[in-house]
């Protein structure tokens, strides 16, 4: 399986996916690792009203998207991998699951979070799982849609904090 | 004259509002709003020309993600005054004047895009504001934002047309008394870029999707069939 | 009788308001501030001042985002549960969680419908349609558009107030994704004939080459990169200027 994107979403499967990265990257499956669809078939289905046929869905809880993955990892089919957070994407990591980059599409404002960028607001945990995630060496890129400017998130962090100081 | 710049600008901040803040009834798009901007201006195959050019052209633009789209309404309805005040001077030919306003179109949306920005900025500051009073126990008022926030949006398109239309009318003397150049035909440009209006549909309903080439096979075929019936 | 005509008011008024949904768009609260605009005029029935005002308020200004034509169905079916919320027949943390399932999956099906399928294609229909009526491209439009925005805006209220948290398996039997399909196909099929008449303008307009040079700018933008699709206006912006200078010195024309 090559994952083609892993990305960081709130949102999870909304148009962004749907419609920009689909688009951009013609996937052959989209794997959203999240307990909460995941324990909500109803969801699950409303969810695959917003894709192409061409696109197959896979919703998992973590474990269980992390399996999904190592045991495809033969096969070329293309993947998507969806999870709601950083700290989603860090059990990822410790199920198992490879890969080189991660992306950062949406982490939406809450109360006490600070604004790195129009879609990306991060909490002090958030840095902190952040920064955990970067030193297994996985590069963490924030980009909404393709076409639109990418950022290094780590370097977003860092410039944050000094003006924090 | 100057009556009619304000009902242009008027109709500017309408369908401008259409876009985002309200209805989304598509007046926002080139080829309404142009046909709108011509009628106001008294040369309405003006605005339809230059609305046809750039309603192909952002026909592939979505509102996705976090960069805002060029705002198309006021560029449009600015490009189509230019166009047609230019035709007025009687010193270009048909083809200058329409690629000029093109292209003025296509820069005023642009800088309005930065506007767009703006507006979204206020409008975070005036829900920040509700929900701290909220939070804090006072009353807030949904309604009063809501009509700062739509007046607010129809102010930066009306302003915004204002200003290009100030701006530029300093350009239409100078360019339809320059003779000369801008008397030749510019036609070619035109179609060129016609052509990458067209290509931005082809990557909409006919790239990458399998067997979508038959139907617009048929499309063709059946428009040569009609064309050739016909005459 | 009276109870009937009083709620068909009620919907009359949310149905209007739901054309609002997006004023003060932004990007910390997203349609928030249009939601408790919508909702309002509800709010003023079921909650009565104080702490009930407050919580309604709460509930409705959090962070809300979806497609704005059937963000209606939600519109709809949130207005039912609040009444019944105001009775006591559910719990303000279930109209939140019904916001919150449905606005992922209706943005996802609706932008692809409205967005990518149906704009495009108004638009085409109305280029088409301008070819010989003019002014009249503009009509044709706003019609093809706005006979599936308004009955889809209409529908999604009352549909959505009928069945209040039923609405999940009512939307999941909506006709749009495969209504995507169609327009796809019609898409491309007018596509075709708007290549013709193009061309054949062109052929009168300007030269007989028109049927070589056309058709290949435009199958060559077709497959621009990504990065150069997204800034059409921009290459447009250079393309025209570039030409304009290159006539005007007399190298191209």
């Amino acid at each position: 399986m090559d994952l083609v994107l892993v990305r960081i979403d709130d949102r999870l499967l909304h148009a962004q996916v749907a419609l920009g990265w689909v688009n951009f990257l013609s996937p052959d499956l989209i794997l959203v690792a999240d307990e909460k669809t995941a324990a909500d078939p109803g969801l699950t289905q409303l969810l695959r009203m917003g894709l192409t046929s061409s696109v197959e869905l896979a919703v998992a809880d973590i474990e269980n998207a992390a399996g999904i993955v190592k045991k495809g990892a033969s096969d070329t089919r293309k993947c998507i991998l969806l999870v709601r957070s950083p700290r989603h994407a860090l059990r990822l990591l410790d199920a198992g699951v490879r890969t080189e980059s991660i992306n950062v599409g949406g982490m939406h404002f809450a109360e006490g979070k600070r604004k790195l960028l129009p879609y990306v607001y991060v909490g002090r945990d958030d840095v902190e799982v952040l920064e955990q995630i970067a030193s297994r060496g996985v590069k963490l890129t924030a980009i909404d849609v393709p076409g639109n400017p990418s950022y290094d998130l780590l370097k977003l962090l860092r410039k944050g904090q000094l003006e924090d100081d | 004259m100057l009556r009619e710049i304000l009902v242009l600008c008027f109709a500017a901040g309408v369908c401008a509002l259409d876009t985002t803040a309200a209805w989304q009834l598509m007046l926002s798009q080139p080829l309404v709003s142009g046909t709108i901007a011509g009628f106001i201006v008294g040369s309405p195959e003006t605005g339809v020309f230059v609305g046809v050019l750039l309603q192909l052209l952002w026909s592939g633009s979505m509102p996705l993600g976090s960069r805002p789209m060029p705002d198309a309404p006021v560029g449009t309805a600015t490009g189509v005054w230019f166009a047609a005040a230019l035709v007025e001077t009687g010193g270009v030919s048909l083809s200058f004047s329409n690629l000029a306003g093109l292209l003025v179109a296509l820069c005023v949306a642009l800088a309005g895009r930065s506007t767009i920005v703006w507006e979204r900025e206020l409008n975070c500051r005036l829900m920040r504001r509700l929900r701290m009073r909220l939070s804090s126990g006072r009353n807030v008022n949904v309604e009063l934002t809501q009509a700062l926030s739509m007046t607010m949006a129809f102010f930066r398109g009306f302003l915004l047309c204002v200003l290009a239309v100030g701006v530029l009318s300093v350009l239409v003397p100078v360019l339809g008394g320059a003779g000369g150049v801008v008397g030749r035909d510019y036609k070619l440009v035109l179609l060129l870029v016609q052509g990458l209006g067209i290509g931005v549909l082809v990557s909409v309903f006919a790239r990458g999707v399998r067997g979508r080439l038959p139907a617009f096979a048929g499309g063709v075929a059946l428009a040569l069939l009609i064309r050739n019936l016909a005459g | 009788m009276a109870r009937k005509r009083t709620e068909r008011r009620h919907l009359l008024g949310l149905i209007a308001r739901s054309f609002y949904l997006q004023t003060a768009w932004n990007y910390e609260f997203l349609q928030a501030l249009g939601f408790a605009y919508v909702m309002s005029s509800v709010g003023r029935r079921v909650a009565s001042g104080g702490r009930a005002t407050r919580e309604f308020l709460e509930r409705h200004t959090g962070l809300f985002n979806t497609n704005p034509v059937l963000a209606s169905y939600i519109i709809g079916g949130t207005a039912r549960l609040e009444e019944r919320h105001s009775r006591g027949e559910t719990s303000g943390a279930e109209i939140v969680a019904l916001k919150s399932a449905l606005a992922v999956p209706l943005a996802a099906v609706g932008d692809r419908f409205f967005w990518a399928g149906l704009r495009p294609l108004s638009g085409l229909l109305g280029i088409l349609a301008a070819g010989w009526l003019g002014a009249g491209g503009a009509l044709v439009l706003l019609a093809v558009y706005n006979v599936f925005h308004l009955y889809y805006r209409v529908k999604g209220v009352l549909r959505g107030y009928a069945l209040g948290a039923g609405l999940v398996s009512e939307i999941s039997r909506l006709r749009l994704p495969r209504l995507t399909v169609h327009v796809g196909w019609i898409g491309a099929f007018a596509l075709g004939v708007l290549m013709v008449t193009a061309v054949h303008g062109w052929q009168a307009a300007w030269k007989r080459e028109a049927v070589f040079v056309l058709p290949s700018v435009a199958l060559a933008a077709g497959f621009l990169p990504q990065f150069l699709r997204t800034r059409v206006t921009e290459v447009a912006l250079a393309l025209g200027a570039l030409g304009l200078l290159l006539t005007a010195g007399g190298l191209l024309g």
